[in-house]
């Protein structure tokens, strides 16, 4: 699989350094599954802060820290020998990504003809809002942009917009300034993981009107 | 019975370590070090990353306390310096510097020096704290599963791999060193303050390219460091 479309290097430096909200460091780390040069960045990123914490002045631990905490050491767990299966599959045939084992999910809801969605993390959480979208092939999604920044991760088929083509794995990164209006590829639905920080706000007056019945 | 059954499952923690003789140096080194007692304290002696890898074994193979005490004495007090640039108060930063070294312990058989120094290794269990604790304080009542530290298939590594790994993170470190001040200031914000790369702007009262370019500037350079033939 190639993938063409990456994470900006300062959004997986603001991963690995752990600054990014619970939906967007999903979306990053199931980019990361499918993306083997991303993880690598990851990884130096991850170097880089285990080489500035080895270099920063040692904190006075409270007293008698070290006798708590060797009076709570209880068994060395050992790794599992195989990993377990998926939780639960995105279509017949399509396991969940390991990313997104931790959640529930409930039954996708149609939003409008030919699109459907599965909230992951309500907008309230205070951890941005994700979400499963589903687009029925050759699918025109109204025109839309964004009120914050958005990450998207195709988990299956593929859509096109302005900024090309993306497909499984590939991960797309989009701020307020931009407008767009994905189109899907016929063959199979087109899958996406999404997380937004703030409400997408839609062009047209029709779709407008959709707005609050979104709430995405 | 029960006296015996310790003796039976006991195996002294040097026959497994790959160097029991250096091994046991450095456990003496950071023990005097975690107490205080070193002369040489103040005057950082050569980091013994192979070493801590090692101690990282001998938890996961034999439960060896030693060696948990070494690694508790050396990064205990770096985690919880860590936590405090992160803004977590002394009584958090502490229970999670805490946290974070039991966690080394009970997940020990899930290090794998091939991919991460111990240091990395300590510094993202010490994130993935972070990001829990400030989660449960956005929504106490969420619970609080995470996906970091997801476990990975435990590879038997060479010991050559060990090294490897160590030697990249002194690379790395000696390279931090010798980056421009003005990219070293950023890098250890963008790392040591809970603040996107916008905020550092307002802090350091430069634009947000300058921010952004300079950091970039510095994960280049690090990078085209390691990627360097050995």
């Amino acid at each position: 699989m190639t993938i063409t479309h990456h994470p900006a290097e300062l959004t997986l430096q603001a991963y690995a350094a752990g600054h990014h909200k619970r939906a967007a460091r999903v979306v990053v780390a199931t980019h990361l599954e499918f993306c083997p040069d991303c993880r690598r960045t990851v990884r130096l990123c991850e170097e880089i802060g285990g080489a500035l914490l080895e270099d920063l002045p040692p904190a006075e631990m409270a007293a008698g820290s070290l006798d708590r905490v060797l009076a709570r050491l209880g068994p060395v767990a050992r790794p599992p020998s195989a990993a377990p299966p998926p939780a639960w599959a995105l279509a017949s045939g399509l396991p969940c990504p390991v990313t997104l084992r931790e959640f529930s999910p409930s039954r996708w809801r149609g939003l409008m003809p030919g699109i459907s969605r599965i909230q992951l993390l309500p907008p309230k959480s205070g951890e941005g809002s994700l979400y499963l979208l589903r687009i029925a092939p050759g699918k025109r999604v109204p025109v839309h942009g964004h009120t914050a920044r958005e990450l998207t991760c195709v988990l299956s088929g593929a859509y096109t917009d302005a900024h090309g083509e993306f497909c499984q794995g590939d991960l797309a990164e989009s701020d307020e300034s931009q407008d767009h209006q994905p189109v899907s590829a016929p063959g199979g639905d087109c899958i996406c993981l999404i997380a937004t920080e703030a409400p997408l706000r839609f062009g047209g007056s029709f779709a407008r009107l959709l707005q609050p019945l979104v709430g995405v | 019975m029960n006296g015996l059954a310790p003796l039976l499952s006991y195996s002294p923690p040097g026959i497994v370590a790959p160097r029991p003789v250096l091994r046991k140096l450095a456990l003496a080194r950071e023990a005097l070090r975690w107490s205080g007692l070193s002369p040489s304290s103040p005057a950082q002696p050569e980091r013994p990353g192979a070493e801590f890898a090692g101690f990282i074994r001998a938890i996961a193979t034999v439960q060896d306390r030693a060696a948990f005490v070494a690694l508790y004495g050396h990064f205990a007090p770096r985690v919880k310096s860590y936590l405090l640039r992160l803004g977590a108060g002394t009584v958090l930063a502490e229970d999670l510097a805490q946290e974070a070294l039991l966690s080394v312990w009970a997940k020990a058989a899930y290090f794998d020096p091939d991919k991460a120094s111990v240091s990395t290794w300590i510094f993202t269990i010490a994130r993935n704290l972070h990001i829990d604790a400030r989660r449960r304080a956005r929504a106490p009542a969420r619970a609080a599963a995470e996906l970091a530290n997801l476990p990975d298939a435990a590879v038997p590594e060479a010991a050559d791999m060990v090294l490897f790994a160590a030697q990249q993170q002194e690379r790395l470190r000696a390279a931090l060193v010798h980056l421009p001040a003005n990219q070293a200031e950023v890098v250890r914000l963008s790392f040591f303050q809970d603040k996107p790369h916008a905020e550092i702007e307002r802090e350091l009262g430069i634009p947000l390219g300058t921010v952004k370019s300079r950091l970039r500037l510095a994960i280049a350079q690090l990078r085209s460091l390691l990627d360097a033939p050995k």
